[in-house]
C-alpha cells in the first residue's frame, strides 16, 4: 500500500512516499522532499491552489492513504491557524478522491517511533535511507508518520 | 459549399443528435460548428476531424468522453460530450460551448499580466494532468488551444483541441510526436524515430507560458534560420523564405526548427525581458529544457514551482527601447534610458490618468529598473 506521510509547518509540507509494510517499508522517489504552500495575496485562492495541487498530486503518484502529522500546540501557544487549515484541506482532498485520511499525534508518532527498530531490523535511517540522516529533520518526521500509515 | 463539407453536414444530421447553426469554419486539418446537442439541450462545439485511421482516435473516439469527465465542473479541459465515427474518414467530436476567446486571441493585446500567465500556466497544467492520468497526451498545446473563461473571479484555462491526442502504452511510455504546429514541437519530436510523451507535453506549456509573458515566442519568422535553412533556400533557387511556395517553406522552416531546437534551448533564441523575475524564468528555463530528463518530470512539479511564485499581477510590456507597466494601486511606470547619463536607466511614474510622467529612481540596468518597479508595489 503506498503510503503519503505529511508534516506541515507554516510555510510547507514535508513528504514522503512509502510502499511495502511496516517491517519491509520501502522509500519512494518524488520529485521533491518538499512543498512550499501556494502563495496568493487572497487566502482562499491560496487554499483552492493548495486543494487542486494535492488533488493532482496524490492522483499522478497513486496514494492510497495519507497521515498527516497532527499540528499541536506550538511555544507560541496553539497550533498555527495555517497548519491546522493545510490539515482540513488534506481530509477534504483525501475525502474527495476516497483516500483514508489519519492524522497522528505527535506524541503516537513518538511510541510508534520506538518500537522502529524492533519491527523493521533497523533504524529508519539505515533501513529507508542507505544509513544517511535525513535532512532536513522534519522530512524524517514525514518518513516515521507515512511508516505509521503502513500498519493501519 | 464544398463538397467535403456537404457531405459532412449530411453525416451530421444522419446521427440525428444536432441541430447546426451559427457561423461555420474551415481549418486545416478540422471542420468546426456551432450546433445544439437535441437529447442533451445543450449548446455543443462540434468538431469534425480527419484522425491519422490507424490512431487511437480513430479506434475509440470515446476515450475523450471518459478522460475530460469530471466532478463538479472543475476541470480544465472542455468537456467532450460526445465523440463518434462519422464515415469511413471521420471522427466528430462535441465539445462544451466555452465563451471566450483563446490565449492567442489574448496575446494580440500584448503579454497577460505575470500572475494572470502563471494562473493561467498551473490550469493547463491541473488539465494536462486529468488526460495524463487518462494515459493520453495532447501533443498540441498551444495559445490557440486553450480558451480562457472565468471561474473564481479569475482566468481559468481550459484545454480544446483534442485532435492530436495519443494513447500511452503504459505510465512511462511515449508516442511519436505530432507535428501539427513545428514551433511548438520539442526537440526529442523532431528526432529519428519521434519520440513524446508526458514531458513533451509540459515542454509546450513551457513555452506558452514565455509566449504569455512576453507577448511572443522565443523565435519567430526567420529568426531561427540558419546558415544551412539559407543554402536551402538559395539552391531552391528563392532569394528568401517569402519566395518559397507553402510546402517548401514548412519543410526549410521545420528542419531550422529541428536544428535549432536539438541544439540549445528554445529561450537562448531570445533573451528573456528584465521584467520577468529569475524565479519564474528558472521555471520556464527548466520546462523547455532540450534533454526531456532534465525537465520537469509530471505537473505536479512544475505546479508545485508555479504555486510559489510571488510576483506582481501587473501588465509589463516592452515597448521600443522602453519598458512600461500598469499597477493596480493606481501607478504608471516607464523605464528608459537616461538621455543625461549613457549607460543608466531611469524610472518615471506618474499616478493613472495622469498626463506628466516624473523621474522617481534611477538603475544600473533594465532588470534593476525592473525589481525596484516591483517591489514599489
Amino acid at each position: 500500500m503506498k503510503v503519503l506521510g505529511i508534516a506541515p509547518s507554516s510555510t510547507d509540507f514535508k513528504w514522503a512516499l512509502l510502499d511495502g509494510t511496516r517491517a519491509q517499508p520501502q522509500l519512494l522517489p518524488l520529485p521533491s522532499t518538499s512543498q512550499k504552500l501556494p502563495a496568493d495575496a487572497n487566502e482562499g485562492h491560496a487554499l483552492l491552489s493548495l486543494r487542486r495541487l494535492l488533488s493532482t498530486f496524490l492522483t499522478e503518484q497513486g496514494v492510497e492513504c495519507i497521515c498527516v502529522l497532527q499540528a499541536g500546540q506550538s511555544q507560541f501557544g496553539g497550533p498555527s491557524a495555517v497548519r491546522v487549515k493545510a490539515e482540513g484541506i488534506i481530509q477534504l482532498v483525501g475525502a474527495e478522491l476516497g483516500l483514508k485520511v489519519d492524522l497522528v499525534a505527535l506524541q503516537s508518532l513518538r511510541a510508534q517511533e520506538k518500537r522502529f527498530e524492533a519491527i523493521a531490523s533497523g533504524s529508519p535511517e539505515h533501513v529507508l535511507n542507505g544509513g544517511d540522516s535525513f535532512k532536513p529533520k522534519a522530512w524524517r518526521d514525514a518518513v516515521l508518520v507515512a511508516w505509521w500509515g503502513l500498519g493501519v | 459549399m464544398s463538397d467535403t463539407r456537404q457531405q459532412i453536414e449530411q453525416l451530421i444530421a444522419a446521427t440525428g443528435k444536432y441541430t447546426l447553426h451559427g457561423e461555420n469554419t474551415e481549418g486545416a486539418n478540422a471542420y468546426a460548428f456551432r450546433a445544439h446537442h437535441v437529447p442533451l439541450d445543450q449548446p455543443v462545439f462540434l468538431k469534425v476531424l480527419h484522425p491519422d485511421p490507424n490512431g487511437d482516435l480513430f479506434a475509440e473516439p470515446r476515450l475523450l468522453v471518459e478522460a475530460t469527465k469530471a466532478e463538479g465542473g472543475q476541470s480544465n479541459l472542455v468537456r467532450v460530450h460526445d465523440a463518434q465515427r462519422l464515415g469511413d474518414e471521420y471522427v466528430l467530436v462535441a465539445m462544451e460551448f466555452v465563451e471566450g476567446g483563446s490565449i492567442l486571441s489574448r496575446l494580440s493585446t500584448g503579454p497577460l499580466p505575470m500572475m494572470e500567465a502563471v494562473g493561467t500556466a498551473i490550469g493547463i497544467l491541473h488539465g494536462l494532468a486529468q488526460l495524463h492520468q487518462a494515459l493520453l497526451v495532447h501533443r498540441d498545446i498551444k495559445p490557440a488551444n486553450v480558451l480562457l473563461s472565468q471561474r473564481y473571479g479569475r482566468t481559468w484555462p481550459k484545454i480544446t483541441d483534442f485532435g492530436s491526442v495519443a494513447r500511452l502504452a503504459r505510465v512511462g511510455a511515449s508516442v511519436t510526436a505530432s507535428r501539427h504546429s513545428s514551433l511548438y514541437v520539442p526537440p526529442e519530436g523532431w528526432a529519428t524515430p519521434s519520440q513524446y510523451d508526458v514531458r513533451s507535453d509540459l515542454y509546450q506549456v513551457g513555452l506558452v507560458l514565455f509566449e504569455m509573458v512576453h507577448g511572443a515566442l522565443a523565435y519567430e519568422d526567420s529568426t531561427y534560420l540558419d546558415r544551412e535553412a539559407r543554402r536551402e533556400i538559395r539552391a531552391m533557387g528563392a532569394p528568401s523564405l517569402d519566395g518559397l511556395h507553402d510546402f517548401d517553406r514548412s519543410q526549410v522552416v521545420n528542419r531550422a526548427l529541428a536544428r535549432a531546437a536539438a541544439g540549445k534551448s528554445v529561450t537562448a533564441f531570445r533573451r528573456m525581458q528584465p521584467y520577468v523575475p529569475r524565479s519564474l524564468a528558472r521555471v520556464i528555463n527548466k520546462a523547455v529544457a532540450p534533454d526531456p530528463a532534465t525537465r520537469y518530470q509530471t505537473p505536479s512539479e512544475m505546479i508545485g514551482d508555479l504555486e510559489t511564485l510571488h510576483l506582481p499581477d501587473w501588465h509589463l510590456s516592452a515597448c521600443g527601447g522602453q519598458y512600461i507597466a500598469k499597477a493596480w494601486s493606481g501607478w504608471d511606470w516607464s523605464i528608459t534610458n537616461d538621455p543625461k547619463k549613457p549607460g543608466q536607466w531611469v524610472v518615471r511614474r506618474s499616478r493613472q490618468g495622469a498626463a506628466n510622467f516624473r523621474r522617481w529612481a534611477e538603475a544600473e540596468s533594465p532588470r534593476a529598473a525592473c525589481r525596484r518597479v516591483t517591489e514599489a508595489a
